[in-house]
């Protein structure tokens, strides 16, 4: 046991110098404010993670050239959770610790769920762009807000066009066991019940890959559609391989595979053709088009993907309610979003008690001539 | 010298050439073939530093100059020598060194690093119960620590049990778990009980994410409940002792409840520790602890040695569940939420590691060996930002680089048969 | 139901290709190679960007998709089995004699190492085979053969003709060669072998190189298969491939065949029936029960206990 004095002072040096907490945003230092980011930024689903980064950089340079706000620059600070719900709330843990004043993020519902919780517990205000889970906004948690569409609105929109404008007779569904996916397939089946027959209902990993014993069922059980609740990285082997095997009916999935234009539609090609998704109505969003002119003009011609509007917006909204609150103070900052109206290329946008934003409702898009079309509400 | 530059030289010129397919070959459906330069000589450089530090460690380990003398360290290791009072006394000072951390200011960032090691440490001094002792490969005992969690989370939450009932009750269910997949592995030896228990694994794993309705699932959510309530539902001892202010969200001081939370959970966790430190050794040294150790030399002349290898094989399952059981109370209530990811296959690997990276048969070991894997890529992640997309490569090889320079482990005594 | 049958097959041929590294590894190391996962999946990501190269410079129009996919398989066989070499002088020579315990956590070190490497080097999104190229379509791609219910696609018919292939060509080659009988003495006995006059450590090489070269062309197949190669896929197929190695009797090569496309079959024949949720609980049930008929797996042999 000779190491044990070393052991001790190493331990009583580790407590004065180890990773530090870095100085707070809300103590009004001249310092930076600190805006966290966190989503996936490496994994399966990079592409998200880029929308993020790149709308929340967008939104941090337009109002550091307006002079930051509180007379403050702004800084972002990035940290990856590889949409992995267990490795979420080790990157809010990091945000937290880096004293962020508000987070955009996460990404996916099942990080978001357990992260905006240590967000909300340490008095920092937590933007989602993304997650479309109920249970989200659902805890009332006073700090969390998002400024997509909830899942109960995503999905009776499916079920609808599924019912009404199809007229459906059997469909099937699958989602990938995810807080994201199961979750929207049950609202879809929820929705379809006593209307639609649901002839099959599954559910497979994130990780599988190998689809053939599913869609030989699916082949089987001869539907005129097929839902599936799911992020396009997993969508297109799944389309791919179901038209190789010879199903023709479409595939009908939510804002988890809308909008990849290159990860989607450009890897299954003519397979694509006819695919069905739910998404906010962003063509119709009054400054959409202006946003993916400056996005082009700034990100030296990359295409914005879906989210990047939205995670601009949740960074906008933010910055826009620090202005406000005239504080980085957590509480303070809540309430003044909560009162808050914001003018955004997604149009104006308000916030009810539980923390959902007041506006935009979901429409049916379709893959027409590789592209996505709008369809019908 | 000059043999070594050349081994060196060879060396960095193989793994470019390794490297260059598939660091720098894309293939286009559309473009045809590019090739990318940068990644291969970035992997190249890499070998080139990583081969040297090893080259270097292995001509120290081979000259007798091993840069670690094992023998001063392993003085804890099971089974040898009796505490004897300045012992009793350094690992005193020590534990009430860490105890008192939280109080002369140790950052949040620390707090709960240390205490989620402080987790895995328990965990991996019990897994030393069957690997090191027993010489039995588990590769599924994060479903004992899964059992544990969603016993506790799922008795506090949804049936409202004090959280001192609940706590042992997590701890009795996972040695019961240990206790059903035990009975197989009477039968099955070596490798065959290591896929066994890596399909139990598994299997638990799976069960946790299709009953939604009781565990909820992927989402977290325990139920349809709120996953901060996890540290509601405690009775009178557990609010007094887990319930900062309100935890209601609306009236809280912002930063305060994590906090708090954070530093309780950590105290909770290192009482937790000392405990299972304290009961393995004493195990080790008991009755049943000798018949674990004679069980891994040689099952075959353990028996002839009237040892009933059926009973104290169960033993060391049951034991070793029963303190991953525990374990798992502690993140329920500190991240306030469980998710059945935490729970994979990798998990369990890990665990593995911590315990032959520390060293067979000590306890000691497997503590360091928890820190290491454990609070390693945190921590480069937070000295390295910049590159942290590379942790995990530098972390991979440097295990690979420590297993190759120490096989026995860190703490490991002198060589001895292994598991499987 | 009897296509899920024919699904499984071809599934679990490509297993057992996997599998069959496993096993000749162990038969010979007592070894559990964690990394030859990460090697299918090197194979699988050479073999796809040969593939898509061979589409993107117009090879592919000029002499058609099978000989471009011979082409893939060969360059991702002498990839992976660089590889596989390299991994086993690297890590597993210098523990050999150590613990038992200790080479399995050098191998999952390498196959963090692999795994991070390629995701850095190569992009953490999947890369896709070039499945919608004239050129395929008109030889693998074609319409699938019906025959009463079953419906067989040409690749099918491919990965298990390759499958069949290679487990003859390795059945022969153990059996036949002198390399072979090298083999199967070293692992009776590694000393005994070794006094005997053969090469130890060129035999342990060789059996990674095959080991290795086997998991590449299950890698394109794979690939292939999935339509895609992502940095993460040799884990599971890594992990199914181990479980039907033990099914089959760890360091038995007609039992990891066995295994592999028992596991296969039981997976796909179990979606048919009982549904999907369970999907990985199947295997380990099936393993469950041989292992506790059969402590040794199905062809494993029941070795006297040496005292």
């Amino acid at each position: 046991m000779r190491w044990t004095p070393l052991i001790v002072a190493a331990l009583l040096a580790a407590a004065g110098c180890g990773p530090k907490d870095a100085p707070a945003g809300g103590a009004g230092d001249a310092g930076t404010v600190k805006i966290g980011v966190a989503g996936p930024v490496t994994g399966g689903q990079a592409k998200n993670g880029e929308d993020l980064v790149d709308g929340t950089t967008m939104a941090m340079e337009e109002w550091n050239a307006k002079g930051g706000v509180l007379g403050r620059k702004i800084e972002i600070v990035v940290r990856d959770d590889m949409a992995d719900p267990k490795l979420a709330p080790v990157a809010a843990g990091q945000l937290v610790d880096q004293k962020v004043v508000g987070v955009v993020g996460h990404f996916n519902s099942g990080s978001t769920i357990p992260a905006s919780e240590i967000y909300n517990n340490a008095g920092i205000v937590s933007i989602t762009p993304a997650s479309t889970n109920e249970f989200v906004t659902d805890r009332k948690l006073p700090l969390v807000f998002r400024v997509c569409g909830r899942d109960d609105q995503q999905s009776p929109a499916a079920a609808n066009y599924i019912a009404d404008v199809m007229k459906a007779k059997r469909v099937a569904i699958f989602n990938d066991k995810t807080a994201y996916g199961k979750g929207l397939a049950d609202g879809v089946e929820r929705n379809l019940k006593g209307r639609v027959e649901v002839v099959l209902s599954e559910g497979f990993d994130k990780a599988e890959r190998n689809f053939r014993p599913y869609l030989s069922k699916l082949k089987d059980a001869n539907v005129d559609v097929w839902f599936f609740g799911g992020i396009f990285e997993q969508a297109a082997p799944l389309l791919l391989q179901a038209r190789q095997v010879g199903i023709t009916a479409p595939m009908m999935s939510g804002d988890g595979v809308h909008g990849y234009q290159k990860d989607f539609i450009d890897k299954v090609g003519a397979g694509a053709e006819g695919t069905l998704t739910t998404f906010l109505n962003t063509e119709g969003a009054p400054g959409y088009a202006a946003f993916v002119a400056r996005y082009r003009a700034r990100f030296e011609g990359k295409e914005p993907g879906p989210y990047a509007m939205y995670s601009y917006s949740a960074a906008s909204i933010l910055l826009a309610g620090i202005e406000q609150a005239k504080s980085t103070d957590g509480v303070k900052l809540g309430a003044a979003i909560h009162a808050g109206t914001y003018d955004l290329p997604m149009g104006k946008v308000t916030f009810d008690a539980k923390g959902d934003v007041n506006s935009g409702g979901y429409v049916v898009w379709v893959v027409k001539g590789g592209r996505h079309t709008v369809v019908g509400k | 010298m000059r043999d070594r530059i050349v081994r060196l030289l060879v060396a960095t010129l193989a793994a470019f050439l390794l490297a260059l397919p598939v660091a720098s070959l894309r293939g286009n459906s559309s473009t045809g073939f590019t090739i990318v330069w940068t990644p291969a000589f970035v992997t190249a450089a890499m070998v080139l530093v990583g081969g040297a530090i090893l080259f270097a460690a292995v001509e120290a380990q081979r000259r007798g100059t091993a840069f670690w003398d094992a023998r001063a360290a392993t003085d804890s290791a099971v089974g040898r020598r009796r505490p004897c009072a300045a012992q009793a006394w350094t690992l005193g000072v020590l534990v009430a060194t860490v105890a008192a951390l939280p109080l002369l200011g140790l950052p949040g960032a620390w707090t709960k690093l240390l205490l989620e090691t402080m987790v895995f440490a328990t965990i991996a001094v019990g897994l030393q119960i069957t690997i090191g002792m027993a010489g039995l490969l588990v590769l599924g005992h994060a479903a004992f620590w899964a059992v544990g969690a969603y016993t506790f989370g799922l008795l506090t939450v949804h049936q409202g049990w004090n959280f001192w009932i609940a706590f042992p009750a997590a701890g009795v269910a996972a040695a019961l778990t240990g206790l059903v997949i035990g009975l197989p592995a009477l039968r099955l030896r070596g490798d065959y009980l290591a896929v066994v228990t890596l399909g139990f694994g598994e299997a638990v794993r799976w069960v946790i994410k299709n009953e939604q309705d009781v565990t909820g699932g992927d989402a977290n959510l325990p139920g349809n409940i709120v996953p901060g309530s996890f540290r509601k539902p405690m009775g009178a001892l557990g609010e007094w002792l887990w319930q900062p202010a309100a935890v209601d969200g609306r009236t809280f001081e912002p930063g305060t409840v994590q906090a708090l939370i954070d530093r309780e959970c950590y105290w909770f966790a290192l009482v937790l520790l000392v405990v299972c430190v304290a009961c393995v050794h004493l195990l080790a040294k008991s009755r049943v602890g000798r018949a674990l150790f004679a069980l891994r030399e040689d099952e075959t002349a353990a028996k002839c040695m009237g040892i009933d290898t059926t009973r104290v094989k169960l033993v060391a399952f049951m034991a070793s569940a029963l303190w991953a059981g525990l374990a798992g109370v502690v993140p329920a209530v500190h991240r306030g939420s469980i998710n059945p990811e935490m729970f994979d296959f990798n998990t369990s690997v890990l665990f593995v590691a911590m315990v032959v990276l520390g060293g067979l048969g000590s306890i000691t070991g497997s503590i360091v060996g928890a820190a290491l894997l454990w609070m390693l890529p945190a921590l480069l992640a937070n000295w390295f930002p910049e590159v942290q997309e590379y942790r995990y490569l530098f972390f991979g090889a440097l295990m690979a680089a420590m297993m190759v320079v120490r096989p026995e482990g860190l703490f490991g005594g002198a060589r001895r048969k292994g598991a499987a | 139901m009897l296509q899920n049958l024919w699904n499984g097959l071809v599934q679990g041929g490509i297993y057992a290709i996997v599998a069959l590294g496993y096993t000749m590894v162990y038969g010979i190391l007592l070894l559990i190679n964690f990394a030859h996962g990460e090697v299918l999946m090197i194979g699988a990501y050479t073999g796809v960007a040969t593939l898509a190269g061979c589409a993107g410079t117009g090879a592919m129009e000029a002499v058609g998709f099978m000989p471009c996919l011979a082409m893939a398989i060969i360059g991702a066989t002498c990839v992976s089995a660089a590889y596989g070499f390299a991994i086993e002088r690297a890590v597993y020579r210098p523990l050999r004699g150590a613990p038992s315990l200790s080479p399995l956590i050098g191998a999952i070190g390498v196959s963090m190492v692999l795994q991070n490497y390629v995701m850095r080097t190569q992009g953490a999104s999947p890369i896709y085979a070039p499945m919608s190229h004239p050129a395929y379509v008109a030889s693998l791609g074609a319409s699938n053969w019906d025959i009463g219910p079953v419906s067989i696609a040409p690749l099918d018919l491919v990965v298990l003709v390759v499958c069949v292939a290679l487990m003859a060509g390795l059945w022969m080659f153990v059996q036949r060669t002198r390399t072979g009988t090298a083999m199967r003495a070293t692992s009776q006995d590694r000393v005994m072998a070794g006094l005997v006059g053969i090469d130890v450590n060129r035999v342990i090489s060789v059996t990674f190189v095959i080991g290795s070269a086997l998991a590449a062309v299950a890698g394109v197949l794979l690939a292939l298969f999935n339509t895609q190669a992502k940095y993460d896929m040799g884990f599971t197929s890594g992990m199914k491939a181990f479980t039907a190695a033990v099914l089959g009797g760890i360091g038995n090569v007609p039992g990891a065949m066995l295994g592999g496309v028992l596991l296969g079959v039981a997976e796909a024949v179990g979606i048919q029936l009982l549904g999907a949720e369970y999907k990985e609980v199947y295997s380990f049930v099936i393993l469950l029960a041989v292992l506790i008929v059969r402590p040794k797996g199905i062809l494993g042999e029941r070795v006297a206990e040496k005292v």
